[in-house]
């Protein structure tokens, strides 16, 4: 047995899981949902893990060889259409399918304290592990139609567990959202597997990217399809890695419960797209015009984010536009060809964003449920474990110098700075603003709710809410939080321009008393921790681990990009970043000179992640009122930026509006002119059977008088015509 | 078929024509269940004698076995008939077929 025949195990142990977890829902052993799911995504880390380091040191991969890969039966064979299943192994699905289920299993292990004794706990589980499922599936299919399986599989786990606490308005709306954006993507994507279908008359990797593409005739040939599948193949992944324009849905995702959200955010479905591009770059860099258009907007997404984050109040929904913003990064890389540092940055940002979403979790459970920065504050005092695990998580967030964060985001930034693109410098300046906007929101969360005096919300301590045990669905929406305002601004459509009414939101909670408990004296009634259980904060504290020594992977072990970007420089289209260019003929990789060498780089990444603490600092620890000042300087621009630069406004208005007009309008056609013209066809017999059924008496006699007379007319007839 | 044969079978030919005409008129302006039923049998048995006649005019039995049938028809049907007059008569209590028009438009 080859270390590759070990690899449908992956997929294998959470689809087991799942479908275990489902059979339990009935028995009284649902409460123990957790052990197939944690069990099956552990297996899965270990045989990711074994084939990872038998992809490094072993001879998974024949010595020279970029790939190898497996047939584990044929899947659809209609004519000459056929498709296998199997397994693609190279050094990018091996890291890939090793973080997905490490990641994923650390959020496990925390979702088993944090869904303890949930309405739906074996639901939740099987709806997780059949996620992980499909995600390995989706990293490990050595073709197009496959990784479509997988794909759509994942946007149908997050539907479900978006969707988690169904009964609130709000968390239906949001999957829905998901699911329909998800869609556009979906169908993009769709079309490129056809079209690759018949470019290429086959759908394997392979094939595909180590067979005739490096032909110039073939290109030639085929020009405009070589345009439009990376085209599609792009819109796919902006809509699965929340990209500008089909963003808007994973802010609103944060409505599922918050391990999911970890998972979504860290593991297992924004990096699909990242992965997709990483993998089918060879496509890309024959396409020039679209790989820019990714760096573009790549880059301008993770601005926009970032200064939406800045004036968000919702400590999951700053975190979720975070995660927009590092995965423009992560496009921004992908843009201008550095496909390894796009992928060690998918690498890191998995540990740390799973580790702000577990330890907000925790904040989230301690607080009965409350997430507003400005009614909590000076939690570091209650919360110790969680507060320096946070801590972690956000050093490496802003890239604080020596984290993990750091050394990936610097790569990225590194390589666009030194891209043969002559726009690729720009890209890094406004990368550098948006790293200086990302430290600073960062650390304003940390700040005010770690930081300063103790202060916590009026549901701190209590039980959330269970979605489940609402009385009905009208009112479910604002139930959980008490104040519907503080979270989910208007997405859902009920509440539209609440927000827009109120112009801008104070930062400081002072005008709203009684939400909060001041006193010393009340605050004092929680005298113990409040980290909550072992298997909450034990996963919080290796995920810190993770996030702060991640980074080195890229930066020792290896001569440019480290051991992260040796292996995966194996890979011919990952070679280390930048100084490898596409050339116009021939041979496919350039060495390109340095612009600005990587350690100048680095100094500036520094700097500016510093200045960025350093005005959170200011702002938002020692003199937070001169924050509502500056946001009351600049209010238009506070207003703008805390309406989320009206993009929801614009599909609403721009959209969703015309298209239910256009639904409205087309009910009525139906209505009138379909049902009118049906509804006359119909009513003829009708009318005709109205008009004739006074003719039918009743009586015996009047029917035998005229069964008599229609025998004599029959023989009348018989005796003119027929004699 | 001898010439003899003629003026006899127009009479057989008349009786039952004349009975299937009594029976009709009876069948259409008989009110009374039970008439009508039987008005229904002076019909069959004006449609027998047609019957024998041709049997006899043709010489051959077809007819007369046809007769057979018709009677054993009539005997069941006779029985089934009267039960259903007794049914009837049983819910509305009356033999007025005029009080059975459920089926009015």
């Amino acid at each position: 047995m080859t270390p590759i025949d070990f690899a449908p195990l992956i997929p294998a142990f959470p689809l087991a899981a799942a479908i275990l977890a489902a059979l339990l829902s009935g028995t009284k052993l649902k409460r123990a949902a957790h052990v197939p799911a944690i069990s099956g995504v552990a297996l899965s880390f270990f045989v990711a893990l074994f084939l990872l380091l038998k992809c490094q040191w072993g001879q998974a991969i024949a010595g020279g060889a970029p790939y190898v890969q497996s047939t584990l039966w044929t899947w659809i064979a209609a004519g000459g259409f056929k498709v296998s299943a199997g397994i693609f192994l190279d050094p990018l699905a091996a890291l890939f399918v090793t973080f997905v289920t490490g990641v994923s299993l650390l959020i496990f292990i925390y979702s088993a304290g944090y869904m303890e004794g949930d309405y739906g706990y074996w639901r939740f589980f099987a709806y997780m592990s059949i996620f992980v499922f499909f995600m390995t599936t989706l990293v490990l299919a050595n073709n197009f139609l496959l990784v479509y399986l997988g794909w759509e599989g994942v946007g149908l786990a997050s539907y479900l567990l978006i969707g988690y606490y169904y009964p609130r308005p709000s968390a239906r709306d949001a999957a829905t959202k998901a699911f329909i954006t998800n869609r556009i993507g979906d169908t993009c994507f769709a079309v490129a597997v056809l079209m690759l279908y018949l470019t290429f008359h086959s759908l394997k990797f392979s094939t595909v990217f180590y067979g005739v593409l490096a032909n110039p005739a073939f290109r030639a040939a085929h020009a405009t399809a070589l345009f439009w599948i990376p085209l599609l193949l792009m819109f796919g992944a902006f809509a699965k890695s929340a990209q500008f324009p089909l963003h808007v849905w994973l802010p609103d995702a944060m409505e599922g419960p918050t391990p999911v959200s970890a998972l979504i955010h860290a593991a297992t479905m924004v990096t699909a797209g990242v992965y997709l591009i990483a993998r089918c770059l060879p496509l890309f860099l024959y396409d020039q015009p679209v790989l820019h258009l990714v760096g573009i907007i790549g880059c301008f997404t993770a601005f926009l984010a970032a200064t939406i984050a800045l004036r968000q109040f919702d400590m999951k929904r700053i975190w979720a536009y975070s995660t927009i913003s590092q995965l423009g990064y992560m496009f921004m890389g992908l843009g201008v060809a550095a496909g390894a540092s796009a992928v060690f940055h998918v690498f890191t940002h998995a540990f740390f964003k799973a580790l702000l979403f577990l330890a907000t979790g925790s904040v989230m459970h301690a607080m009965g449920g409350e997430l507003d920065i400005r009614k909590m504050s000076g939690l570091g005092k209650k919360m110790p474990i969680t507060t320096v695990c946070i801590l972690t998580g956000c050093l490496a967030l802003a890239g604080f110098p020596g984290f993990s964060g750091f050394f990936s985001k610097d790569d990225i930034l590194s390589a666009a700075m030194n891209a043969t693109w002559g726009l690729g410098p720009w890209l890094a300046v406004i990368g550098l603003l948006t790293a200086l906007l990302t430290a600073y929101y960062t650390f304003r969360v940390f700040f005010r709710v770690f930081c300063g005096e103790l202060r916590l919300p009026a549901t701190a301590g209590q039980h959330e809410p269970s979605a489940f045990t609402l009385p009905g669905p009208q009112d479910g929406g604002g139930n959980r939080r008490g104040d519907a305002g503080t979270r989910g601004h208007g997405d859902t459509g009920k509440d539209e321009g609440k927000i827009a009414a109120a112009g801008y939101e104070p930062e400081t909670v002072n005008q709203t008393p009684h939400t909060t408990i001041h006193k010393p004296e009340i605050a004092s009634h929680y005298p113990h921790s409040l980290d909550g259980a072992p298997t909450m904060w034990l996963p919080l504290i290796l995920l810190a681990i993770g996030a702060t020594c991640a980074g080195y992977l890229g930066v020792f072990g290896g001569t440019e990009g480290g051991w992260i970007g040796g292996f995966l420089g194996r890979v011919p289209h990952m070679q280390p970043a930048v100084r490898y260019v596409v050339a116009p003929a021939g041979d496919m990789y350039l060495p390109a000179p340095w612009r600005v060498s990587p350690s100048v780089m680095m100094l500036i990444g520094a700097v500016v992640s510093l200045v960025g603490i350093g005005a959170a600092a200011y702002w938002h620890w020692f003199n937070r009122s001169a924050a509502d000042t500056l946001a009351g300087a600049v209010r238009p621009v506070a207003s703008f930026l805390e309406n989320k630069w009206y993009i929801d406004e614009l599909y609403r208005y721009g959209l969703v509006r015309p298209l239910r007009l256009l639904g409205h309008v087309l009910w009525r056609v139906d209505r009138w002119v379909v049902d009118g013209v049906v509804g006359v066809i119909g009513g003829i017999p009708r009318w005709l059977g109205f008009s004739i059924r006074s003719s039918e008496s009743g009586r015996l006699r009047s029917y035998a008088f005229g069964m008599v007379t229609g025998a004599v007319l029959v023989l009348l007839v018989m005796w003119y015509w027929l004699r | 078929m001898n010439s003899l044969a003629q003026p006899i079978l127009l009479e057989y030919l008349a009786l039952g024509a004349a009975l299937f005409a009594i029976g009709l008129v009876g069948f259409l302006a008989r009110r009374n269940l039970i008439l009508i039923f039987l008005s229904t049998e002076l019909m069959f048995q004006g449609i027998i004698i047609n019957l024998i006649a041709f049997s006899c005019y043709y010489q051959n039995t077809a007819g007369q076995s046809f007769v057979i049938f018709v009677l054993s028809i009539a005997a069941a049907e006779a029985a089934l008939a009267l039960g259903l007059v007794v049914l009837l008569f049983r819910r509305r209590r009356t033999l007025n077929v005029d009080a059975w028009s459920d089926l009015r438009g």
